[in-house]
């Protein structure tokens, strides 16, 4: 597995992600994401991972593909029910353009977590932005899986209280829900205010100038990366503009 | 299986992913006539049986069996109607705005009346002496008070076995005599207990049986 510097791979994924929100061409979306997997295997990203959490969005194909189908009047008809299209080759294509768009996004995360947090806070500090902005967009992601982890844990308790969710109505249910972020942002702001303290009795920004052990540089595999970056961006805007 | 028998495992065995820890072949039978405390060491396993038992964590084999139901056939809202389950950390059980509501909650959503409610909720906050607190917001309380805030919660719903995950941590000697006296009168009114805690004191006063996890995975019988 070739070990890429955290910039390349940061260059590559803002790469990939911009083509993947704004190309609107099918062929041209299924080749970005072919080559955001390919990047992803290089990388040593977690592939399979990264599909199992898309396995539920997989279920919104059929829900955008439908509703695209009954509010956008072009393609042709597949099916209909009492003459309003449920299904139209449009709708469809839509469908697959979202899981597409998708897939590149959760691919890209993936890279991203290939290196470790210490890594990107210094990419992100050698690319000239702020420590403590860098320290923060890294602390963000590391919560991220941290809150999905309460929300769940939360979820589980609550049933364990006696709440048979299956029997008891949409009102219910709705407030159910609402107790649910009482702990959850209860639980987080205590987190977040350990981390805080804990970062202020280790001397955080006491010091206006840091010094790091850890010096990132450019092999030349980064460079073809970043060249490669650049080439498919250009690549796909310019057919991108001429397929319109 | 006795008649008393109410929670029962079969050669059940556990093991979390991507980690060395395994819980292997584990047999035994919790009775409602027992308060069972459950003793090991640190890492040996006893929260993660407490968790097995119920239903939040799943069992790689065997078989785990709840009131003679099959623990696979319950929802996580049932088994909790069977077996109250207090949580090492009382925050992760802690839901509402006030204590008051915190603990009648899940009545109100399970349709009991409004009164039986009252009735309920006010006696189990005055025996837990925590009636006091009824108005408080409960994230701001300490962490014993939590504690019985969470005990509250589970007892309110009259579950027929208590799991209790270390109750004792943040009590003072005279809130742990208190609760050893409650979990005496739960079990004379056929409340079975199973208490997973390192306070030897607190067990040998109010437990009659004691299980010991080891810590290659296997648990024994240490005193009937």
């Amino acid at each position: 597995m070739k070990k890429f510097d955290p910039r390349s791979k940061l260059i590559f994924v803002i790469a990939v992600s911009s083509l993947g929100v704004f190309i609107k061409d099918l062929y041209l979306l299924s080749a970005v994401t072919i080559l955001s997997l390919a990047a992803a295997q290089m990388t040593g990203g977690n592939i399979i991972r990264g599909i199992r959490k898309l396995k539920t969005l997989y279920a919104m194909i059929i829900v955008i593909a439908v509703l695209q189908s009954i509010f956008n009047n072009e393609g042709r008809v597949l099916f209909e029910l009492f003459e309003i299209p449920l299904m139209t080759t449009a709708g469809l294509e839509r469908g697959i353009e979202f899981i597409l768009r998708m897939t590149i996004i959760i691919i890209s995360a993936t890279i991203i977590t290939t290196s470790t947090s210490r890594e990107m806070i210094q990419g992100l500090v050698q690319l000239k932005i702020p420590y403590e902005i860098a320290f923060l967009v890294s602390l963000g992601i590391r919560f991220l899986p941290m809150l999905t982890e309460e929300i769940k844990d939360s979820f589980t308790a609550l049933k364990l209280r006696g709440v048979v969710l299956k029997n008891i109505s949409l009102k219910k249910k709705i407030r159910i829900i609402t107790y649910l972020f009482l702990p959850v942002i209860a639980g987080t702001i205590k987190k977040a205010e350990k981390i805080a303290l804990s970062m202020e009795t280790k001397g955080f920004r006491a010091k206006k100038h840091r010094t790091s052990y850890l010096i990132l540089k450019y092999s030349k595999s980064d460079y073809y990366l970043i060249a490669f970056s650049m080439i498919i961006l250009l690549t796909f805007t310019y057919l991108n503009n001429k397929l319109k | 299986m006795n008649s008393q028998t109410y929670i029962e495992v079969k050669n059940m065995s556990f093991c979390y992913p991507r980690s060395q820890f395994r819980l292997e072949d584990i047999s035994l039978q919790l009775n409602r006539n027992d308060i069972t405390a459950l003793v090991g060491e640190n890492g040996s396993g006893k929260t993660t049986l407490g968790k097995i038992l119920t239903g939040i964590l799943k069992p790689a084999s065997g078989e785990i069996q709840i009131g003679k139901k099959d623990i696979k056939t319950l929802d996580l809202g049932e088994i909790g109607k069977k077996v109250g389950y207090l949580f090492q950390n009382p925050e992760k059980q802690i839901f509402a705005a006030s204590v008051y509501e915190d603990v009648s909650f899940p009545l109100e959503i399970n349709g009991v009346s409004p009164e039986a409610i009252k009735d309920r909720t006010e006696s189990i906050l005055k025996e837990l002496e925590i009636d006091h607190l009824k108005d408080k917001y409960p994230f701001n309380l300490s962490h014993g008070e939590k504690q019985r805030v969470a005990l509250a919660g589970i007892l309110v719903n009259e579950t027929e076995y208590l799991i209790l995950d270390e109750p004792t941590t943040a009590l003072d000697t005279d809130r742990k005599e208190l609760l050893g006296r409650m979990l005496q009168k739960l079990h004379s009114q056929g409340t079975g207990i199973l208490i997973i805690s390192h306070d030897e004191i607190f067990i040998n006063k109010f437990c009659g049986r004691v299980l010991k996890m080891k810590q290659k995975g296997g648990i024994t019988d240490e005193k009937v």
